[in-house]
């Protein structure tokens, strides 16, 4: 252990990764692609700690972070019984009728780089969507298809797409292909103790079977209870449920009711009284939720909504209670210990932000890797400042569909708009976006974690009016209808030529998809 | 001409059947691109330019021999309705035949175009022997199923060596239209050369390896392919004029 206190200026040549769940598999696999040759890799998990396993939902990122890692992407949907994802579905979360839905599609608006449509959309006053008259892959949500076919190679698509998948599975998965392929070493042990160096990080921690594991960097992947950065080195955890009412989660798996039930490509979110459900399609089941607020509505109404929303089947399955706390940590990277998923902190899974925020947070650690003891702060203070950046962002970004809606049937939603309850950040764009639309120039971070596309589909989606003067207008009428009638041909070029999701779903577990 | 479905083959049954061989009324030679297999390689790759080409439904790569440019363009049957060339590829001369999966039946679809009572192969003799017609189809028949598992395992050999690659492929035509192929995959040239001498010694032993050289050369037939194309239209050309 001396050595290791000792030890700066000297290189970084071990990583331990404590905590077996997604976060700790998909760092140990993001890492070790890279530095698995020369650097050591290991985790350790406990085998008495059960995973947490509800991050379902991916971002398109997921693609590079397994491609990156080597992973065969029909090995992938096999195992982990994954299914395509073009984007959500947000149902009564405007009024709550049952015609109420808006779609945020994966894909950026047509002709986006060059052209920002809103304004022109705004002034049109049409009766389609916004997201239906500028992307193409609401259509393909509506008709159940696929963002490819069988024929386009593994990590191809015609549409962009992110992934369902079973998270229990995937860890297993990943695990595999970390230990055997990249040279991962796992090893099996409780923890019983970490120990704090004199310098205030971490100088080792110690096994109920009597190991002391030391490293010149740890990453804590020990899920809520953030063992090494929280406890140990007393990072304070910032509580953002005054924003973000969200603190219950009931979960249930779905069967389908039949070989024919479609297999939705995109996630169903459904506003509820005190709360949403979500609903994700995998191959093998599907998985349904309701997140809602313990200060608007008891377990027993939650569960009501949840068996109401699910039907008759509601009493054969089992569901799981879990309670959750919005909010991250004060800082991520302290001395030699980096948080890396629910260590870091929580926020509630409307936007699948979980697993994305591993791999931004799994390969800025792998970029920026420190070469030495001596640069580490450097590296953790602007680690610190990026991931306080991305998750203000996300808050803010979340809190905007509660904002939007109109819905005033119970006091979650009345409170919900509240302007205390509004982050400042969010209260001046919203002042903004009075008369400005966002685009490119709002999200100039270099990795924004929601392009300015995102925030156009959930405002105009939720009927946000952005009054559009005419000095505003930056390009002509003719662009506008020109990129419009192109998403027309897109649309029906695709639907003609995509299969449906569950029939391709199939083909690929049956035959496979080809590298090239 | 006939409404009869799939049947097991019996002399008696069969006995005045007649196969009356017309590409033109052949409905699956109307095809610009046809599955072929390792057992007829050399005479395949003699013939026509061969590739490997992905399953529309599977998505699996198959081996394929290119007969056109353009969807259905069978370049290789002739007005009267004979084929161009020396080998018709199996799985078309095959027809109306197939093996069952255990090798020991015959099989005729009797809806096929070919079958009828008149005139064209007889398949059994009066007195009930196969004609040499049908012997050599019988022997067609099983080089299609031995072959089957064998241009599997050829095809995921070269996918596994990561011999395969994507060509693409610019044409030009007489009439200065040109075309550009999508879809088709090569043997990576560079590639399959350098393999390390175990390699390429565990390709050879397979027999792998003079197969991948064969495809590789066929390309050269493109240039047929294209000459044969431009010859059709000059005549065409000529008959309308």
């Amino acid at each position: 252990m001396k050595a290791n206190e000792a030890n700066f200026g000297d290189s970084i040549s071990s990583i331990l990764i404590v905590g077996g769940g997604s976060a700790g598999w998909l760092t140990a696999g993001i890492l070790a692609a890279r530095y698995g040759k020369t650097m050591s890799i290991t985790l350790v998990e406990s085998p008495d700690v059960k995973i947490i396993g509800v991050g379902e939902g991916t971002w398109p990122t997921m693609k590079s972070t397994l491609k990156e890692m080597g992973i065969s992407e029909t090995d992938f949907f096999r195992e982990c019984d994954a299914s395509f994802k073009h984007g959500a579905k947000f149902a009564k979360w405007v009024n709550g009728d049952e015609t109420d839905y808006y779609y945020h599609p994966l894909m950026l608006p047509q002709d986006f780089t060059k052209i920002n449509l809103a304004p022109f959309w705004l002034k049109s006053n049409g009766d389609r969507s916004f997201s239906e008259s500028v992307c193409f892959q609401e259509a393909l949500c509506e008709r159940a298809l696929a963002p490819k076919t069988v024929t386009m190679p593994e990590y191809n698509s015609a549409a962009n797409y992110a992934y369902h998948l079973n998270a229990g599975k995937f860890t297993k998965f990943l695990t595999d292909h970390c230990t055997e392929k990249l040279n991962v070493e796992h090893k099996l042990a409780t923890i019983s103790e970490v120990l704090k160096s004199e310098d205030g990080g971490i100088r080792c921690v110690k096994t109920t079977d009597g190991q002391q594991l030391s490293a010149d960097l740890f990453v804590d992947c020990t899920g809520m209870a953030s063992l090494l950065l929280g406890k140990t080195l007393g990072v304070e955890f910032i509580d953002k449920n005054d924003s973000l009412f969200i603190d219950r989660a009931l979960a249930a798996q779905k069967p389908y009711e039949s070989e024919e039930e479609p297999i939705l490509p995109y996630t169903v979110s459904t506003a509820q009284k005190a709360g949403w459900i979500w609903d994700i399609g995998l191959t093998s089941r599907r998985g349904i939720g309701y997140v809602y607020s313990s200060n608007h509505s008891s377990e027993e109404e939650a569960e009501e909504a949840l068996a109401d929303y699910i039907g008759p089947s509601f009493k054969e399955l089992s569901v799981k209670k879990i309670s959750i706390r919005s909010g991250h940590r004060e800082i991520f990277w302290k001395q030699n210990c980096v948080a890396i998923g629910l260590s870091a902190g929580f926020l509630e899974p409307l936007e699948a932000s979980a697993l994305m925020l591993i791999e931004i947070s799994a390969k800025f650690v792998r970029d920026q890797l420190p070469e030495t003891r001596k640069t580490m702060p450097i590296i953790a203070r602007r680690f610190n400042k990026a991931m306080t950046y991305h998750w203000e962002r996300i808050i803010d970004f979340l809190k905007l569909h509660y904002v939007l809606s109109k819905r005033d049937d119970t006091d979650f939603w009345i409170d919900n708009r509240c302007s205390s309850t509004i982050p400042e950040s969010l209260a001046e764009l919203l002042e903004l976006w009075k008369s400005h639309t966002p685009y490119r120039q709002d999200f100039s971070h270099k990795e924004e974690v929601f392009p300015a596309a995102s925030y156009q589909y959930v405002l105009y989606g939720m009927g946000f009016r952005t009054e559009i003067s005419n000095r505003s207008v930056e390009c002509t009428d003719e662009a506008y209808r020109a990129a419009v009638a192109e998403n027309e041909r897109m649309i029906s070029k695709a639907v003609e030529l995509l299969p449906d999701n569950r029939q391709l779903l199939q083909k690929i577990n049956r035959y496979g998809m080809s590298a090239l | 001409m006939n409404s009869g479905g799939i049947e097991r083959l019996s002399k008696t049954e069969h006995r005045n059947v007649h196969i009356n061989v017309d590409y033109l009324k052949q409905p699956e030679a109307a095809t610009h691109v046809v599955p072929v297999l390792i057992s007829e390689l050399l005479s395949v790759t003699a013939n026509y330019p061969t590739f490997l080409i992905k399953d529309s439904e599977t998505g699996e790569f198959l081996l394929a021999a290119l007969l056109g440019f353009t969807e259905n363009e069978n370049l290789f049957i002739s007005q009267d309705g004979s084929w161009r060339s020396t080998h018709v590829p199996l799985t078309i001369a095959r027809k109306p035949f197939h093996l069952s999966q255990d090798c020991l039946d015959v099989y005729i679809d009797m809806g096929n175009p070919w079958v009828n009572f008149e005139s064209g192969q007889r398949l059994f003799s009066d007195n009930g022997e196969y004609m040499p017609f049908m012997d050599n189809m019988l022997a067609m028949l099983e080089r299609i199923t031995s072959g089957v598992g064998e241009t599997k395992s050829f095809v995921k050999t070269l996918l596994d060596h990561g011999l395969v690659k994507p060509v693409s492929l610019d044409l030009t035509f007489e009439d200065t239209k040109s075309r550009n192929l999508q879809g088709l995959y090569n043997i990576d040239h560079e590639k399959l050369t350098s393999l390390s001498h175990e390699d390429l010694a565990g390709l050879h032993r397979l027999g792998i390896l003079e197969g991948a050289f064969m495809v590789l050369h066929s390309l050269e037939k493109m240039k047929s392919l294209v000459f044969l194309k431009d010859k059709l239209n000059r005549n065409f050309a000529e008959v309308t004029r």
